[in-house]
């Protein structure tokens, strides 16, 4: 770090939390403790993460960084005491927000930082007889990776439960993304009209997903029967035996990247016995070579849910390099495992990237109140909340990848009220109901300016 | 860390802990058994998670909400660290919910030795194992020379399954006997809860005859123990022969088989791996899995041992499949979704052949591919050094693997066992080394890279590779089995390291092993009780006070479905006591061979036949009585006390006599559909309608003399009734005012009245009233009886009236047109069609002309023409009136020409030729005479007075 000229900044605080609002535990600045030659003293650092493991890996983390502030406290040697037991104070505690500010131009961060050994005083210009000391140390932090920034708060969007109706149907594009790092992000979900949200599920994907209905039905399932509770306004049954992988139906995706897509289909079931397995057909026309899915067991049961359905190649191979988009169709296929009801297919196949980079979590509430009911998804803590009527529930169970939203690319959510739920008789997902998201996020910063 | 989140779900907290995740945590997945292990360091308090034991589960899942790892913790769940603020976490995968359930299990036990000496009747029975060049098995005899009598027996017993929650579903043997001896059967016998349940005779045979009896077809399901005993059934005391002897070879028990949702299965079905898996699956022994989630392959592979009767786990189970089945893996998977918060959907499990050519992983040089070195080859043959006794010399067996696949055999180095052992000990102890040395790595191989799964063209993380797969080294094209898979996450990132080669055969038992503490997962669980009751022995009683029991407890009687329970309250009695159980046809029941039914020790019986094997008639009185024993004699028989068995109704008809009781509840049977088809209830006797009420259209017997009709469409009703035998009717009248029965009728019927007296033509209802108006009371299992006649305004049933009105008949009445009778008509008792009476006259039948003959035309007015005939005319005149004719003839002289010629011509008369003779008088006489006309007819005409009416016949009331 250079040195540069600094009049009364850079501005440095311990602060209670990273707000400008937040309580200040000890202001460096206003306490005298700064720069007298208005000078960033040698051996000023902000520290920088480290990124473990070899280019290529997997699993590699950011490790943290070590803040180094050269200062020097002037004045009068009970003054200045006093001062620096109240620096070491704030340095031994076990957690601690040190809010940044460069200069008038620029905008606070705040560093999370943890308890760490201070550096010795320097008292090299420390004199018996004088009355103005100036005494110096430097102030070492062990810190988060990155420092971050105001909190931004995009939305209420009001989200309906359906992929094809609304503004934002069951998804929307969160875009200019402020920071320099993938940034955790908090989603609160909440419904205002009554209705459970029984699996409750986040999805941040780069890619965005896709909804598409089918090109045809198979002889797996019989005639459309009208159903209001379906987007199609009608459900179609399974019907046969099913001894064997029968076709249900056939889509035609278009328009998306190769890739690893899970499948989700929204279905319900004529009774509460009975299981059906599913897995799709990846083929190509005219070509004879295919693949299956890993099939999927789907529990005949008569709650109306979104359920996965597996994941799929698509399209079957890359076809970027040869110039082709590809003709690769999806035959979803049914076989019978337990004797029982029937499956009820509704119309809808929603494909959401299942890259490594994207992220879904589900929840698993286990409050059914048909009440009013919110949860909120805290990727910054790791934690989830939820509440029905106005009351806090137990927190729920959660699986899968907290939401982040990243700077470099798109970030596409994708939200739905009921996916792969715990059964519970006479719930279900609601198609024309909607929920408001709200989604915070702090912006991360790599250099901390 | 690795964008995996590490989640610990124990009692009432669910924390996601993946910050607080630290040091380099642990996966492992193994093609035996799925999720496997998990080391981690958890920064946080063990008293985080107060309730933290073996219920407590990790699961850890990626991005994308798939589960990664799922397991269960140890108990105690965590180690704290010295400061107490963080704990080591062990948790074992899925697959140690294999190992949670023990129970005695037998899928196929082929082993005669798993027979035992049933207790004998008498004390020269013998019942010996030989295993010779004619085969192993158990031969049972009644030596040569000793006295025995009917019932004697001695035989074998299975019990390998007395005490699990199979049941016997499948028994095979073969027999042979010394001579095809009447007096002898081999006894097959089954319990259940040491309750005996079947008994099933077999003659004998000099010939090799094979048996399989199969639970719910031969013997009854739920049986847990069978007896084979040489019984003799028949003959006087006497001395045996020394043939009295069968041969027991080819024994084979089959447990019972559940599928993977626990309905039962065909138990004679081969034993293949796949209905193993699923038995323990649909059994429970697979804790937690879904069945609807199991995937289980078949395999052709069929096992002809394996049995566990003193107990086994599923992971001991699978193991020994797996000896037969080596290239199958056996996998948990991770919990569906689907379930309920109180039910929570079980795990995935999968029981698959290992793929021979699907390559889903393809290791280049950037996978650090390491080989093992020498000291991990593979051993076929190791000397075991042993002694059988403390000062006994050092023995060597040499161990050789079954199949070494090759000509080359290598040793490995040889063991000394330290203790006293048997050769066996010593097999065992050399097949296991053989086993750990078998199982080495060919390759291992380190993945921290997104590699493409050649399956699906997409790439995956390291820590989605699965073992049960192969894999492919790039550079030497080898394909090798992917058997384990553990994946660490440190600081570098997270490298999963891949094992390469053939599996480890006990691997998931020295897991288990680890996990809960046991030296031998494979010692036995449980120690079979000793055998149940059996029949008496003869000899010096081992309990005595010398003292018989002085009393037989009376039986209850309590019917069955085919069957009888009875049921009784044991006696006071120092010394053990043993019930006999006779059961009969006759009240005067004694004991002998066709009565004694069977033994009991409890307080209860059931029985389904007769001594003598037939089974119980639902319409049948049996007798039965208890005689109480000790070792010391018997007590008096108890009480006959006797009783049917219950009607068994199989198939869609009800046959005859089927359904037998002294009562039919309300709605016992109804007739919705009879009704819908005017169809008839064919079979329906009762012996007793006395005060209940009948309702119903139409209801009918049609058995002579015992018979009755009600309509109730019919105002009022009318009822007919006979008894006793056909056509014995006794005639009854009625006047409007109702009348009393003739006093001094055999039957019993109370009172008969008119119902609806205005109308004067006959509707009436019967009410059965006791007592009669003679003061009879009417006995309470009298047949409705009655028939109307005489001169009461009603008309019988088949009255032929004339009816001139040109409407239609009346009510209760047809056209006598030759029309069908409806079948619900009373007439139809009589008649099909109505006489056709259109154009004819009614004539009394009687002498020439029958019932039902009719002839004639159809007109009153006839007309034709006689036959044409010749009138002959014949007479004679009577002999008054005598007459006589005068005149005379003229007269001539007779001359003789030559007297002398002597037969000449000449030698005659001549004379003139001309004389006379006078003619008298005849006196009276007669004369006959006839004349006949030429032939004729003649032309007549009959024209009657007639008037036309329709003749009617009384068909209904």
């Amino acid at each position: 770090m250079s040195v540069e000229e600094v009049r009364r900044w850079p501005s440095m605080r311990f602060c209670a939390a990273p707000s400008v609002d937040s309580e200040t535990r000890y202001d460096l600045n206003a306490n005298g403790i700064g720069y007298s030659a208005s000078l960033l003293h040698e051996g000023f650092g902000l520290g920088m993460p480290s990124l473990s493991g070899e280019p290529g890996g997997r699993g590699r983390v950011w490790s943290g960084r070590n803040l180094s502030l050269p200062l020097e406290v002037a004045g009068g040697k009970p003054d200045v005491m006093r001062r620096l037991e109240a620096v070491a104070r704030e340095l031994m505690r076990d957690e601690n927000w040190l809010e940044w500010q460069l200069n008038a131009d620029s905008q606070p961060r705040w560093f999370h930082t943890y308890a760490s050994a201070p550096s010795p005083i320097s008292l090299s210009r420390v004199y018996n007889d004088s009355r103005e000391d100036a005494w110096g140390t430097t102030l070492s932090a062990a810190a988060d990776p990155f420092a971050v920034g105001e909190p931004i708060v995009l939305g209420p969007f009001t989200v309906t439960n359906a992929p094809n109706a609304g503004t934002y149907p069951m998804a929307l594009d969160l875009v200019e993304i402020e920071g320099e790092a993938p940034a955790p992000a908090t989603v609160v979900i909440s419904k205002a009209t009554s209705g459970p949200m029984l699996g409750p599920s986040l999805a941040v994907t780069a890619t965005a997903h896709g909804t598409f209905t089918p090109d045809s039905w198979g002889s797996a399932v019989a005639a459309a029967v009208t159903d209001a509770n379906f987007i199609a306004g009608s459900y179609r049954p399974t019907t046969g035996t099913l001894d064997d992988w029968t076709a249900v139906a056939t889509f035609t995706p278009a328009d998306l990247a190769f890739g690893r897509w899970r499948t989700l289909l929204r279905v319900s079931g004529s009774t509460d016995a009975g299981s059906i397995a599913l897995r799709w057909k990846v083929s190509a026309t005219g070509v004879a070579s295919q693949v299956y899915s890993t099939p999927v067991v789907v529990p005949v049961h008569q709650q109306r849910r979104w359920v996965t359905a597996g994941e799929v190649p698509w399209p079957l191979v890359d076809g970027t390099a040869l110039g082709v988009t590809g003709d690769t169709v999806l035959t979803l296929q049914a076989k019978r495992i337990q004797s029982g009801g029937e499956l009820r297919f509704d119309n809808q196949l929603v494909m959401l990237s299942a890259a490594p980079e994207a992220t879904l979590i589900r929840l698993e509430p286990d409050s059914v109140s048909g009440s009013s009911s919110a949860v909120l998804i805290d990727a910054e803590n790791r934690q989830a909340a939820a509440a029905v009527a106005g009351a806090p529930t137990r927190s729920p169970g959660v699986a899968g990848g907290w939401p982040y939203l990243s700077p470099t690319r798109e970030n596409h959510l994708w939200v739905a009220q009921t996916l792969d739920p715990t059964f519970a008789t006479g719930v279900h997902d609601s198609h024309t109901s909607t929920s408001e998201v709200t989604v915070t996020y702090r912006p991360r910063y790599l250099w901390g300016v | 860390m690795s964008n995996l989140t590490w989640r610990i779900v124990s009692g009432s907290v669910d924390l996601d802990v993946t910050d607080k995740v630290r040091d380099t945590p642990n996966l492992t997945w193994s093609a035996l058994g799925g999720f496997e292990i998990a080391n981690v360091r958890i920064d946080l308090p063990a008293s985080t998670f107060p309730d933290l034991d073996e219920q407590s589960r990790l699961i850890v899942t990626d991005a994308n909400a798939r589960i990664v790892w799922e397991g269960y913790c140890t108990d105690p769940g965590g180690t704290d660290t010295d400061d107490g603020q963080a704990f080591e976490l062990l948790a074992g995968g899925a697959m140690v919910l294999a190992s949670d359930k023990v129970e005695p299990l037998v899928y196929r036990d082929t082993l005669h030795t798993s027979w035992t000496r049933a207790a004998a009747s008498v004390e020269s029975g013998q019942a010996a194992t030989f295993d010779d060049t004619t085969g192993t098995g158990w031969l049972i005899a009644h030596p040569q020379g000793y006295p025995i009598g009917t019932g004697a027996e001695v035989g074998i017993e299975y019990r390998q399954l007395q005490h699990g929650t199979q049941g016997i579903g499948a028994v095979e043997f073969i027999t042979q006997a010394g001579a095809a001896d009447t007096g002898f059967t081999l006894r097959v016998t089954t319990y259940a809860d040491d309750v005996e349940v079947d008994t099933i005779d077999l003659p004998l045979s000099t010939t090799a005859t094979a048996h399989t009896l199969v639970a719910g077809t031969d013997i009854a399901s739920g049986t847990d123990t069978i007896t084979l005993t040489l019984v003799r059934v028949a003959g006087a005391t006497n001395v045996t022969t020394g043939l009295s002897w069968v041969r027991l070879t080819g024994l084979a028990v089959n447990g019972s088989r559940l599928d993977r949702f626990g309905a039962t299965i065909d138990p004679a079905s081969p034993v293949t791996s796949a209905s193993v898996i699923n038995d323990l699956i649909g059994r429970g022994m697979l804790a937690q899995v879904d069945p609807a989630r199991a995937d289980v392959a078949d395999s052709a592979a069929l096992h002809t041992q394996l049995a566990f009767p003193e107990g086994a786990r599923a992971t001991t189970v699978i193991t020994r499949v797996r000896d037969t089945d080596p290239d199958m893996v056996w996998m948990y998977g991770p919990r569906g979704t689907g379930g309920t918060t109180e039910a929570p959907a079980g795990h995935e499990f999968t029981w698959a052949r290992w793929p021979e050519t699907e390559i889903r992983y393809n290791l280049t040089e950037d996978d650090a591919i390491k080989r093992p070195g020498a000291e991990d080859q593979r051993a076929h043959r190791i000397s075991v050094f042993y002694r059988d006794t403390e000062a006994g010399p050092l023995k060597r067996l040499v161990v050789t693997l079954a199949n070494p696949g090759g000509d080359r055999l290598r040793d490995a180095d040889p063991i000394n066992l330290p203790d006293v052992a048997t050769e066996l000990d010593a097999q065992a102890e050399g097949e296991a080394a053989l086993e750990r040395l078998s199982a080495t790595k060919a390759a291992t191989a380190t993945v921290g890279r997104l590699i493409p799964d050649q399956r699906t063209g997409y790439k995956v993380e390291p820590w989605e590779i699965r073992p049960g797969s192969l894999a492919r080294i790039e550079a030497t094209g080898e394909l090798l089995r992917v058997t384990e898979v553990s994946c660490a996450f440190g600081d570098g990132g997270a490298r999963a390291t891949l094992t390469l080669g053939d599996p480890a055969k006990t691997l998931d038992d020295k897991l288990l092993s680890f996990f809960r503490g046991e030296s031998d997962p494979t010692a036995p669980l449980i120690t079979l009780p000793t055998p149940i009751s059996a029949p008496p022995v003869v000899g010096t009683p081992a309990n005595s006070d010398g003292l018989a029991p002085t009393e037989s407890p009376d039986l209850t009687w309590r019917a069955g479905i085919g069957s009888v329970f009875l049921s009784w309250d044991p006696v006071a009695n120092a010394d053990t006591v043993t019930y006999r159980i006779l059961i009969g046809t006759s009240p005067t029941l004694t004991e002998s061979p066709s009565t004694l039914a069977g033994t009991a020790t409890g307080g209860f019986f059931i029985a389904r036949q007769l001594p003598n094997g037939t089974p119980f008639q639902n319409d049948t009185t049996y007798y039965a009585r208890a005689i109480a024993q000790d070792a010391d004699g018997d007590a008096p028989a108890g009480d006959v006390v006797s009783g049917q068995v219950i009607a068994k109704i199989t198939e869609t008809e009800i046959s005859d006599g089927a359904v037998n009781t002294p009562q039919l509840n309300a709605n016992a049977i109804t007739t919705e559909l009879l009704l819908a088809n005017d169809a008839w209830i064919g079979a329906l006797r009762a012996t007793d309608f006395y005060g209940e009420t009948i309702t119903g259209p139409i209801i009918r017997s049609a058995e002579d003399g015992q018979r009755m009709e009600v309509r109730a469409d019919i105002s009022g009703g009318i009822v007919y009734g006979y008894t006793g035998a056909a056509n014995e009717i006794a005639p009854a009248y009625i006047d409007p005012s109702g009348v009393t029965y003739p006093s001094g009728y055999g039957g019993g019927i109370g009172t008969l009245e008119l119902a609806s007296p205005d109308l004067g033509w006959g509707h009436a209802r019967i009410t059965l009233s006791s007592p009669r108006s003679d003061g009879v009371p009417v006995p309470p299992k009298s047949a409705l009886m009655m028939y109307v006649e005489g001169d009461s305004n009603l008309c019988p049933i088949g009255t032929i009236v004339m009816w001139v009105a040109t409407d239609a008949p009346p009510d209760g009445w047809m056209l006598c047109d030759g029309s069908s009778v409806p079948i619900d008509y009373p007439l139809r008792r009589r008649m099909t069609t109505t006489p056709n009476l259109i154009g004819k006259f009614p004539f009394g039948a009687g002498g020439s002309v029958s019932r039902w003959s009719s002839g004639g035309g159809t007109s009153p007015t006839a007309s034709g023409s006689t036959d044409s005939v010749a009138v002959p005319v014949g007479g004679s005149t009577n002999s008054a009136g005598s007459h006589s004719h005068g005149g005379s003839t003229a007269s001539e002289t007779l001359t003789q020409v030559d007297t002398t010629e002597v037969g000449g011509t000449n030698n005659r008369l001549t004379g003139p030729a001309t004389h006379s003779h006078g003619i008298s008088s005849d006196g009276s006489h007669s004369h006959t005479f006839g004349v006949s006309s030429d032939l004729h007819s003649h032309n007549v005409t009959a024209d009657v007075a007639y008037f036309g009416v329709v003749f009617i016949i009384r068909a209904y009331w």
